[in-house]
């Protein structure tokens, strides 16, 4: 087991080696002067070449990534914002709370759902709570967040005003109503893959002969479902799981533009339009190593749950994730 | 999809199910009433789509600014914009750039993945290892992620519409393919073992014959479920990466620039027909296509749908 | 599904209940923020809410360019002079208005009695003089600051880093300072009033954070003026507050705080105004036409005229064929501004025949710029060498973020300059980056607004057009042009400045680095429960006098 579990934090360490080395080069593509977006184009020769000194940029491109690994190693410093000078981690501990808090809130809450909805699903397969559970999955796969979100704006905030129109509150101050509608956009449509899965995962298991026995002997259908059926069907739950974190990064994106939280998802698409390079790299190596560390402690669970897993090498959380909308 | 691809992957896990398509997948996949309408509908929105400059009654960055948020008329069918542009052109040249990614990004997923895959199922040992190695950090990520920090990087501001929805394309197809690759190889790695290709490899024939003769024929339909599924997921990804504004510029019309607009005009209670068009158009192709990859599932291996 | 009260108030408790149950410690802090916000329009009483459009450019009034950004500031710092409600310029830290001297350069100020910073000090002549010359340093490197002190004697020295001593200004004694300018201008006490004119702290000044010229800076930690309001709070990508200074010498202000969230989009904040959680926001010229018939908001809109025009920029040191007059002479001919008047702007501005706005002295109502004239258009380009836009490097129309009126009108114009032939992009970008990159002269072709600084023509046609000037943002030259300005700046004789401004404006309109297109109108929804908002063409003033109840 710790052989296992040694052999997956080794394999993760030069996947974000990699990711950093390719994030980092990128930036040198852009045809822009780091010095003129620093000081402005306009400004006099000696202050550019003062602050390509003092920022570091006049040394050779290795050099230049190694310092920056060094830094994000051993100091967890990312550097500084090109345009306002600020620094990144500082951005980061600004943001990263309430991205944490609204994935978390919207994992739990799409766990909530999800898995009750497709475990009636399963049990009363082709009949009318199945129908129902299904088709509400399909809406939550086929209608993007963007498009939910004003939605329920209009109708819960601004037709009934039962909830505020943003994710935050202008008032200052964090209340639980804030994190409602963001929540539920959020968390719509991973509700939705869960249950879907959860359906599928329980209708074979309920198939397996065991069942079928345990239920043959008599047992209670509940016993039979939390005891055999929901057990088993576990291990594929907890990988879509760990995807469906990964769904919930990438829709924080659309779902704290809409509400006007300022998360990482937010200040990184506030950074893509303004080609702030260092706070675009820094967001992009701090969601690479979220997912690593994400799958990392999927693939062990997974190792833990499933021994023959640890022979394979498969069944991580590895399933495409397309169309975080 | 990943819950629908999750299914289709399935097998790159276990040994898999193989049989050449049986006979009768059409029979089967008509039969079945969702994935029928289904394809029907996409054939339609395919046709619309490649005729859209014969079909559609105006240009999609025609401005008649004197007829700016009219309702539904005989001229423009399904009504105007805020600076008087044809909405059902506009639909209609938006399905042309959804469907034109889609189909652009399909093509190097496909190609990637499938070289990837192949390479890496067929010669195994070192190969397979790096190469899969490769595919397990490219999953690490969501790719609707990875294609908006790519496009981060590469930046589509100042760049001409074409050039962005190149970059949009570029940067789903590198992040893409993955999964497709995953999948050739589980193929691969059970079809090899199989006695018709140890049959032909025990009489003499070369790798590329193999691979020709016998491998790929075999892939063909786990490649196209995986492919129909994961152009929602395109379609989609599109969309968000458009509606963020970062991804087809203006005035290519995408669907997810279309709702962003309309939303920042504060349409949703004065004109919601701007919104939800192309909320519809969205969804129905995205279901749509969930729709036909699960029939087409279901169609090609008849045992599976049998278990059901 | 819930009309009775009581199941929508389980309904929400039972959502409530269930996330506060998930939110983890630490966040807690639930007031009953909304409670406030019911069915009364949401005030907060003594809270002024409106939102910021954008982040704030900067905190440093030495630095600051931008509408937005000084509105915060102008709540928390004060210089000598600044304006009244009735557009005239009034006395601030400075007592009375000044003495100014027989040959016209030299200004003597006496300060007011017992003004202090919000640190508790009393404001001196010589923080006055400090404030001037760190505007001016080099090291600071701030872009606006020769735009606004360039009269006084010395300011080029020490912007050139020649001199630490600002020669021009004395400080007599703690109480008086004087400014001695190069030549007489008429306008100077209007560039006065600009933020590079507030008084600061030097030892606060001197706690911020170091500049990559090596000054110090400001920001939300060294924000100390003597102003109507002190910095409460800033919460970067969130909200600014501000709160009241009880020692304001005008007397406390009647608002305990302003509070700024800020909200980049336009539609995010009319929704807040909507469920009284701003209580006041502009309002979309889209939705003019709507809300003006809704008998409960059409009290709520107000107009102001301001002195500023709306404008097409182009850049001749980043894009070549605008070098070329015919170039710009065509793609101004191609523009139809009555169609943009019309359809974008629902009839609510009026036309820009000129760069100098309504309002401001020496604009000619009389006036006619290039009219809209499509064929006259086609063959200035043909001639220029580029027939129907062949030849033409690709171009982009680049303006301000998030919002609607801006966007709308560059469709327009990309469909517009199509008509002749011209293909170019469109492309909105965020606020800071885009003043900060047109400043540079980055930008080839942009949209954006000059708003007046004090009712002169200099502040339009030197301060933008001038070749030397560092505002000058197309990179435009023309020495008859500029020769027109420098006898105009300095003449302290109205009527003949405003004839030689007037000439100035026709050279510069038909040389057409600019296509003015329309005067700026704001419309805004104000709630009942707010009064005493000071005005003036500039926009709202400090907040002094401003109630929420």
């Amino acid at each position: 087991m710790l052989r296992f579990v040694a052999a997956r934090i080794g394999l993760a360490v030069p996947t974000l080696l990699a990711i950093s080395f390719l994030v980092f080069f990128a930036a040198y593509l852009s045809p822009a002067d780091p010095v003129d977006i620093i000081v402005g184009e306009r400004a006099a020769p000696e202050v550019k070449a003062r602050t390509r000194q003092q920022w570091g940029l006049d040394r050779p491109p290795l050099v230049r990534y190694g310092d920056y690994l060094w830094n994000i190693v051993t100091r967890f410093d990312f550097g500084r914002s090109y345009l306002t000078q600020e620094s990144i981690i500082d951005i980061i501990q600004r943001g990263f709370p309430n991205t944490a808090l609204l994935a978390t809130l919207a994992l739990l809450l799409s766990l909530l759902v999800g898995i009750p909805s497709g475990m009636l699903a399963a049990v009363w397969v082709n009949r009318a709570p199945d129908r129902i559970a299904m088709s509400l999955a399909l809406t939550g796969v086929a209608v993007p967040s963007f498009v939910l979100g004003p939605v329920l704006v209009l109708v819960f905030a601004l037709r009934l005003d039962w909830l505020p129109v943003v994710g935050f509150s202008p008032q200052g101050g964090m209340t639980a109503e804030f994190f409602v509608l963001p929540t539920i956009v959020l968390a719509a449509r991973s509700a939705a893959l869960i249950a879907r899965l959860t359906r599928s995962a329980m209708l074979d298991v309920l198939r397996q002969d065991y069942v079928r026995t345990a239920r043959a002997k008599g047992l209670g259908n509940g016993v039979v479902l939390f005891k055999h059926a929901l057990k088993n069907a576990f291990p594929p739950i907890l990988t879509v799981t760990a995807t469906t974190f990964g769904y919930l990064l990438a829709g924080s994106f659309v779902v704290e533009t809409l509400f006007a939280i300022p998360g990482i998802g937010y200040q990184s698409i506030d950074a893509i339009r303004k080609r702030d390079y260092p706070v675009i790299q820094a967001m992009a190596l701090l969601l690479a190593s979220i997912f690593v560390l994400v799958n990392l402690v999927v693939d062990i669970l997974y190792g833990v749950l499933d021994p023959r897993a640890r022979l394979t090498g498969g069944g991580s959380g590895s399933i495409r994730q397309k169309g975080a909308a | 999809m990943p819950e629908a691809e999750l299914t289709a992957l399935a097998p790159s896990d276990a040994p898999a199910e193989l049989t050449p398509p049986a006979p009768g997948v059409w029979r089967r996949l008509l039969a079945n009433p969702l994935a029928a309408a289904s394809l029907l509908l996409l054939l339609l929105l395919v046709l619309l789509a490649v005729f859209a400059p014969v079909v559609a009654p105006h240009g999609f960055a025609e401005q008649k600014l004197e007829r700016q948020l009219e309702n539904p008329s005989g001229t423009f069918p399904l009504g105007t914009d805020e600076l008087g542009r044809d909405t059902l052109s506009r639909l209609l040249y938006g399905a042309r750039i959804s469907l034109s990614v889609a189909v652009a990004v399909e093509a190097c997923v496909v190609t990637i993945g499938l070289l990837v895959g192949l390479i890496a199922g067929f010669f195994g040992g070192a190969v397979d290892a790096a190469l899969m190695r490769v595919t397990d950090v490219m999953l690490a990520f969501p790719d609707v992620l990875l294609a908006i920090l790519l496009v981060g990087i590469f930046g589509t501001a100042t760049a001409s519409p074409a050039a962005s929805l190149l970059l949009v394309v570029v940067a789903l197809g590198v992040t893409g393919w993955p999964p497709l690759a995953r999948l050739v190889r589980g193929q691969v790695l059970g079809l090899r073992k199989r006695e018709f290709v140890e049959a032909a490899r025990s009489l003499g024939a070369t790798n590329g014959r193999i691979l020709r003769r016998h491998i790929l024929p075999n892939l063909l339909s786990p490649i196209l479920v995986a492919v129909t599924v994961d152009t929602a997921g395109v379609i989609l990804a599109e969309a968000t990466l458009s509606f963020l504004g970062i991804g087809v510029q203006r005035p290519y019309p995408s669907w997810g620039r279309m709702i962003s607009d309309a939303l920042a005009e504060n349409h949703l209670r004065s004109e919601p027909r701007l919104i939800l068009l192309p909320s519809l158009a969205l969804s129905l192709t995205v279901l749509a296509l969930n729709f036909l990859g699960d029939g087409l599932r279901d169609a090609l291996d008849p045992r599976a749908h049998a278990k059901r | 599904m819930f009309r009775h009260p009581i199941a929508r108030r389980l309904f929400v408790s039972v959502l409530a209940a269930s996330l506060v149950g998930l939110v983890p410690a630490g966040c807690g802090n639930r007031g009953g923020n909304r409670a406030a916000g019911g069915g009364d329009g949401g005030k907060v009483p003594g809270a002024l809410r409106y939102a910021l459009t954008a982040e704030p450019t900067t905190l440093d009034p030495a630095l600051v360019s931008d509408g937005p950004t000084i509105d915060v500031l102008q709540q928390m710092y004060e210089g000598l002079v600044g304006w009244g409600e009735n557009n005239d310029i009034v006395p601030l830290l400075a007592a009375q208005m000044p003495e100014i001297s027989a040959d016209g350069r030299e200004y003597t100020f006496v300060l007011r009695d017992g003004v202090t910073f919000t640190n508790g000090r009393t404001v001196t002549a010589e923080d006055v003089k400090y404030s001037l010359t760190r505007a001016l340093d080099p090291k600071l490197g701030s872009p606006v600051a020769m735009t606004y002190l360039n009269d006084i004697e010395g300011a080029d020295a020490v912007n050139a880093g020649k001199a630490t001593e600002l020669a021009g200004v004395t400080a007599v004694d703690p109480k008086t300072v004087r400014i001695r300018l190069v030549a007489p201008r008429a306008y100077f006490l209007g560039k006065l009033t600009y933020p590079t004119g507030y008084a600061l702290a030097k030892e606060e000044v001197e706690k911020g954070p170091t500049t990559p010229g090596g000054a110090h800076s400001i920001n939300e930690t060294n924000s100390v003026g003597s102003g109507p309001f002190k910095m409460g709070s800033y919460a970067r990508q969130s909200k600014v507050t501000l709160l009241a200074n009880a020692n304001y010498w005008g007397g406390a202000p009647k608002l305990s705080r302003i509070e700024r969230p800020i909200v980049l989009s336009a539609e995010t904040r009319r929704n807040l105004y909507d469920t009284g959680q701003l209580d006041l926001v502009e309002l979309e010229k889209s939705r003019y036409a709507q809300d003006r018939e809704n008998k409960e908001l059409q009290s709520q809109i107000k107009a102001y005229d301001r002195p500023a025009t709306f404008y097409l920029g182009m850049n001749q040191t980043s894009y070549a064929p605008f070098k070329d007059r015919r170039v710009r002479q065509a793609f101004a001919h191609a523009i139809n501004k009555d169609d943009i008047l019309q359809r974008v702007l629902q009839g609510v501005n009026k036309k820009a025949e000129g760069v100098v706005p309504v309002g401001i002295p020496g604009y000619d109502p009389n006036f006619k710029g290039l009219p809209y004239d499509p064929a006259k258009a086609k063959q200035l380009l043909a001639e220029a060498g580029f027939p129907e836009g062949k030849g033409l490097p690709p171009l982009t129309l680049t303006f301000r973020e998030q919002q609607p009126d801006l966007s709308k009108t560059a469709q327009v114009i990309q469909a517009q300059l199509k008509e002749i032939g011209v293909s170019i992009n469109v492309d909105e970008m965020e606020w800071g980056k885009f003043l900060k990159m047109t400043d540079d002269r980055q930008i080839d072709f942009f949209h954006m607004r000059w708003m007046a600084d004090y009712l002169d023509p200099q502040n339009f046609l030197s301060v933008l057009l001038h070749s030397k000037a560092p505002e000058n943002r197309t990179a435009y030259n023309n020495p008859a042009y500029d020769a027109l300005l420098d006898k105009a700046d300095a003449s302290m004789n109205k009527e003949e400045r405003i004839r030689l401004y007037r000439q100035a404006e026709r050279l510069v309109v038909d040389d057409a680095p600019w296509v003015p297109i329309y005067y700026q109108r704001d419309l805004e929804l104000v709630k009942p429960h707010v009064s005493g908002i000071r005005e003036s063409l500039f926009g709202h003033l400090p907040h002094t006098q401003t109630t929420v109840q």
